[in-house]
């Protein structure tokens, strides 16, 4: 079984509002799948009907081949989740609320105390174990999330917006703990609205309005939106010259002027840059600049929902 | 699986030890409920004012008995009256709450057939103290009798029955309403709040996602507040036993197995409210109203007895009222759970029901 998640035709409605529309996702073992998306674009209902917290409208939720509505308790011991919310007791100290956590999934008393050292130490927090929880910072609150939702050793972790509210240092901290936990063959699955951090996933699905509307690699996302890459050339020459210029290049699929410039679909960019420049250098067209253009996810993402929510 | 609910035993209980809110309540309350209601009526009634109606002709024993009457700090003698006529007259005008009326022919009774009656007329419309009457007339009656048998077999009886004790503290007739109040009004308000804070704070959202069971949940939050409930209990005996001397005729195991039943079913009952309650002042809400309605209907503001004819069909489903009714008895009569197997099937009752819902009303998904 190569997909530790797999969504066949969800649908979840509250009332009349379709929070989540007829979604199908298989997420891959050992990768780390973000799910981005403006508030209100049913990320967070998606990964919480994956975490057994709603029931779907209609459809399957295979986590581990356990269907998610049968077998919630199988299920449950797969995902370590990590809420939006603290979700833990700020009346209790870090330790107690470990330990409390420890008990409810059977972590026996030795082996609670190794996981809870381990983690308190990957996640820094060591030195705060008897603080009552209530007492910790917000990142030291996050962090105490997720040790406690690591502390069963889940294959899969479900993150809901684990950086949102959190200063930009810490964030990036956030995903060093992700990465290595990813290393060490957790597969992640991230919902966020922040584009750079959505860099950092090897596979991103695009939300809105309910709709998963995309899914594949930052580049394949990238590339979609234009059919491939950009490279843009500022040359003093009519377009049509250019045209003629570059018409027996194989791995050109467009040219589009853009004010003084034009910008040149190719399929990979760092083959063609060099192919296209020298092309036009060798008919004495004098080129000012080439460069790749980088698509920031933020572009993609607009451009991705635009079209959305024009259809 | 008793892992789990052992590690919600130990988390609620160490929650509550942290908690000042919950503290309050858990201890603080009934002991508060207790003393003010102890010192408010534990000194005993005094001066209540009576009349006294000797119709019999001048004689030893008669003059004996006025004499026992006037000597009693109970009573304050207001009036003399001489006929029963009169007798009731002072009553309804209020000038008295009681008559005691030694009747013609009393001498005569005694002396002849060993027994005399002594009628006491009281005031029905304070029944708290009219039943201090009577129980003050059994009390000097029963000194009488001490006196007189010194010398002969002589029986002396009080023509209204006194239905409760014979000591006159007002905390007696108190007590079981007021310790049934705070064994209601304590675990609905524990539980019911400790569930709705786990919402309203998002940590029933971890709980949710955790192996957990339901009814480890329930069973584990019920254990947590039955222990807290039962120390109560013995927290409230204690006061009332150590600093107050209540009454206390029955046997106290079975008062203990009374309670432990109408403690059940309050759990269930703060259960239910938690499950439809999404905050913590909601939750409240709906357990002072049941408070207010089990106070108006348990007999601790008036007899049951006394209420109109519909009210009373009213308290046959207020949950106190039943307990009161094991619970009074027990304790100053020294009936038995056994004599009481009704109600205590109406407790049982109770208990199942409410706990048989909450487990089906209480919904671990948050949807």
């Amino acid at each position: 079984m190569s997909y530790i998640i797999e969504a066949v035709d969800v649908t979840k409605k509250f009332g009349d509002f379709v929070a989540v529309n007829n979604l199908n996702l298989e997420v891959v073992r050992g990768e780390i799948l973000g799910l981005l998306g403006p508030n209100g674009a049913g990320k967070t209902t998606t990964v919480r009907m994956i975490a057994c917290l709603l029931k779907p409208t209609s459809g399957k939720i295979f986590v581990d081949g356990y269907d998610t509505v049968k077998e919630p308790e199988k299920v449950k011991q797969e995902i370590g989740y990590m809420p939006q919310r603290f979700s833990l007791y700020e009346d209790l100290t870090v330790m107690e609320n470990l330990g409390f956590y420890g008990k409810i999934y059977g972590l026996s008393s030795m082996e609670h105390e190794r996981r809870a050292r381990e983690l308190l130490e990957f996640v820094n927090l060591s030195r705060f174990r008897n603080r009552l929880a209530g007492k910790l910072s917000g990142g030291m609150k996050q962090r105490l999330l997720l040790a406690c939702a690591l502390l069963h050793e889940p294959e899969l972790l479900i993150l809901d917006e684990p950086t949102a509210g959190v200063d930009p240092p810490l964030r990036r901290r956030f995903w060093e703990y992700f990465r290595e936990l990813n290393k060490k063959g957790i597969t992640l699955l991230i919902t966020t609205h922040y584009m750079d951090e959505a860099e950092n996933c090897a596979r991103i699905g695009i939300m809105n309005n309910g709709n998963l509307i995309k899914l594949g690699s930052p580049m394949e996302l990238r590339r979609s939106i234009y059919g491939g890459d950009v490279i843009e050339l500022h040359v003093k020459t009519s377009i049509d010259k250019v045209k003629a210029l570059l018409s027996g290049n194989h791995e050109i699929l467009r040219i589009i002027p853009s004010g003084d410039n034009f910008l040149i679909v190719v399929k990979n960019s760092e083959k063609s840059l060099p192919a296209v420049v020298e092309s036009l250098r060798r008919e004495d067209v004098n080129v000012l600049s080439a460069r790749v253009v980088n698509l920031s996810l933020e572009d993609v993402f607009i451009k991705l929902t635009e079209v959305d929510s024009n259809a | 699986m008793h892992d789990r609910i052992f590690a919600m035993v130990e988390k609620e209980l160490r929650q509550l030890l942290r908690d000042r809110r919950s503290l309050v309540i858990a201890i603080l309350l009934p002991v508060i409920v207790m003393f003010l209601y102890g010192y408010a009526y534990g000194g005993g009634t005094q001066h209540i004012p009576i009349a006294i109606g000797n119709l019999d002709s001048a004689n030893e024993l008669s003059v004996k008995l006025e004499e026992l009457i006037l000597q009693n700090n109970l009573f304050e003698v207001k009036k003399y009256v001489y006929s029963v006529d009169e007798a009731m007259r002072v009553i309804e005008n209020g000038e008295v709450c009681g008559v005691i009326i030694i009747p013609d022919g009393f001498y005569e009774a005694l002396t002849n057939n060993g027994v005399g009656y002594v009628a006491v007329i009281t005031d029905g419309s304070i029944p708290t103290l009219s039943e201090a009457i009577q129980s003050g007339v059994r009390n000097i009656l029963q000194n009488y009798e001490k006196m007189l048998l010194k010398s002969s077999y002589l029986k002396v009886e009080q023509l209204r029955m006194v239905r409760y004790g014979a000591t006159l503290k007002n905390i007696d007739f108190f007590a079981p309403a007021v310790i049934g109040l705070v064994l209601q009004t304590i675990p609905v308000s524990l539980i019911a709040v400790s569930i709705v804070r786990e919402k309203e704070r998002g940590t029933f959202e971890q709980l949710v996602v955790s192996p957990i069971k339901t009814y480890e949940v329930i069973f584990g939050k019920f254990l947590a507040y039955a222990t807290v409930s039962i120390l109560d209990f013995f927290l409230i005996f204690s006061i009332g036993k150590l600093f107050f001397g209540i009454m206390i005729r029955g046997s106290f195991l079975e008062i203990f197995l009374a309670s432990l039943l109408f403690l059940i079913g309050n759990l269930g009952l703060g259960l239910m409210i938690s499950s439809i309650s999404n905050s913590q002042l909601q939750a409240q809400q709906a357990n002072s109203f049941i408070f207010i309605i089990s106070a108006v209907f348990s007999g601790l503001l008036m007899p049951v007895q006394a209420l109109p004819k519909a009210a009373t069909i009213i308290a046959y489903f207020i949950p106190l009222y039943h307990f009161n009714e094991v619970l009074r008895p027990i304790m100053l009569k020294g009936l038995g759970l056994g004599d009481l197997a009704g109600e205590v099937m109406v407790l049982m009752f109770y208990a199942l029901i409410t706990m048989g819902i909450s487990i089906i009303m209480f919904k671990k998904r948050l949807d």
